[in-house]
């Protein structure tokens, strides 16, 4: 390329650039602006040319840029030079903004000048700021969310308890009005009726009696859960519990029960007794949630500490919902039913450090797998 | 006169029964049914002048079943004996139209007028509103 081609082009770059180009000389007079420099700072060409460049500075730079000539000029230490830093700029009305400065160092000839690149940094300063701000206050947000979650749950919960206890207490009213119901309807039978036999007389004495029955069994049944024992924990043998379980009871004709134990099964870690309970609680349900028949398979392995039984129905299943409550007392789907099964049989499987899971669906079944602690391992 | 026919709704059959034996020797026509596909049943059948119904009944509670039992005999009176009306089941029985909704263990020094002004009321065609 030509030499005064190349000349005008680097002119036009310089008058065309959107970055402020200020040359000074090394007393800081400035030799020649570009038209951006002009816009930035409010100043004519004619107003900077032959002035101190210290005027499109604010204090305290203002007064310290001669210092650093000199010191560059003595030292050749560099500060700003052929690094680039943010500093501030001021305008013609003394208003100032952030500006990026990038300063090069030109040897013409004799003379050392000094080309300043200059953008102006404002947008993307008010953007940091603000992001900063942001930032600031992020920790302070969501720490203010957490809270109000916390508090939601804390709401929730106690919403919550309060609505078991209500369902509870709604199950003790059931359990016992019901009988009361039974009984004062039965004594003003006796005392109002026109000419009760002698049959009938007695028909309702023993209702009394048998709803009386009722009602203590229903307190027996609440407070035996509310002071389940402490077990007795000893060398169980899960699979002859299991047997001799279902030696006891009887199943419909159309109920098959499979148990499908290995040889080789550790005892477990608990009361028998309770066990005992707990499991004819669940065989019980599995039974009455096929009344048109099918199959009961209870099997059991080891698994390292553990014996996993799993006793299993096709069933009627349980829906989402009747699963969430089937812990809770006094909750029942059945026809009679005072609805504390379940709740004992958690409470025992707790007190045994046993655990049970349950995979249910609808019209096709329900698997209770129950973790028991095998005999000799530390639980 | 006819005998006036009540029908009595709960799923413990003593208290049934009880109600039942009340209701005959006072001179009424009185039947039981254990749940609400049994009472539909009976309503469908017979025509009763009072229902007494439960609330907390397995498969349908008694404010549901009222609604049915209007449906089929619109003429129908009832009165709720309950327990315990588990959330707003009282509210719900009241709002479909059963005035009373009386607690367990009942009085039946309270519910014996009622469900004579009811067999009345019903006679003439205006069934619960006198309840």
């Amino acid at each position: 390329m030509p030499k005064h081609e190349h000349q005008a082009i680097l002119a036009a770059v310089l008058q065309t650039a959107v970055d402020a180009i200020i040359i000074i000389d090394e007393r800081g007079t400035i030799e020649s602006v570009n038209p951006a420099t002009e816009q930035m700072f409010g100043f004519t060409s004619d107003a900077m040319v032959g002035q101190n460049v210290k005027m499109l500075m604010p204090s305290p730079y203002r007064q310290e840029h001669d210092g650093y000539l000199n010191r560059h000029h003595e030292t050749g230490e560099r500060r700003i030079i052929g690094i680039g830093r943010e500093v501030t700029g001021q305008r013609k009305g003394g208003g100032t903004f952030p500006i990026h400065l990038a300063v090069s160092e030109v040897n013409a000839g004799e003379r050392k000048l000094f080309a300043g690149i200059i953008r102006d940094i404002s947008d993307l300063k008010a953007v940091e700021s603000e992001l900063k701000q942001l930032n600031a206050t992020l920790d302070e947000r969501v720490q203010k969310q957490a809270e109000q979650l916390h508090a939601a749950q804390a709401e929730l919960l106690e919403k919550e308890k309060f609505a078991t206890l209500g369902r509870i207490s709604g199950g003790i009213a059931h359990e016992i009005r019901n009988p009361l119901n039974a009984i004062t309807t039965s004594a003003y039978y006796l005392l109002n009726a026109n000419a009760p036999s002698a049959e009938k007389t007695k028909e309702h004495l023993t209702r009394i009696e048998r709803q009386v029955m009722m009602i203590d069994g229903a307190v027996t049944a609440l407070s035996d859960l509310a002071r389940l024992p402490e077990p007795n924990r000893v060398a169980c043998d899960i699979a002859a519990l299991i047997r001799q379980l279902f030696c006891d009871k009887q199943f419909a004709s159309n109920i098959q029960v499979a148990i499908e134990f290995g040889d080789d099964l550790p005892s477990a870690f608990c009361d028998e007794k309770q066990l005992h309970i707990a499991f004819a609680n669940l065989v019980r349900n599995a039974r009455d949630a096929m009344p048109n028949g099918g199959t009961l398979t209870v099997s059991a392995h080891a698994e390292a500490d553990q014996i996993v039984l799993s006793l299993s129905d096709t069933g009627s299943g349980m829906s989402p919902e009747t699963l969430a409550r089937i812990h809770e007392p006094f909750f029942s789907t059945k026809r009679r039913g005072m609805g504390l099964g379940m709740a004992i049989t958690q409470a025992i499987l707790d007190k045994n450090h046993c655990t049970m899971r349950v995979e249910t669906e609808l019209e096709q079944g329900t698997t209770f797998f129950i973790s028991l602690p095998a005999f000799g391992t530390i639980t | 006169m006819r005998r006036k026919r009540v029908l009595i709704v709960d799923d413990n059959p003593d208290i049934c029964v009880n109600i039942k034996d009340i209701l005959d020797d006072l001179g009424y026509e009185a039947d039981t049914a254990h749940d609400g596909l049994a009472a539909m049943q009976c309503v469908t059948d017979n025509g009763y002048d009072v229902v007494i119904l439960d609330y907390q009944m397995p498969g349908m509670d008694g404010a549901t079943l009222h609604q049915k039992l209007i449906g089929l005999r619109p003429g129908i009176a009832a009165i709720m004996v309950t327990a315990y009306a588990q959330g707003d089941g009282a509210q719900r029985a009241r709002d479909g139209g059963i005035l009373h909704v009386l607690r367990k263990p009942v009085d039946l020094y309270e519910l014996l007028p009622l469900i004579d002004r009811a067999s009345q009321s019903s006679a003439t065609g205006s069934p619960s509103v006198y309840l």
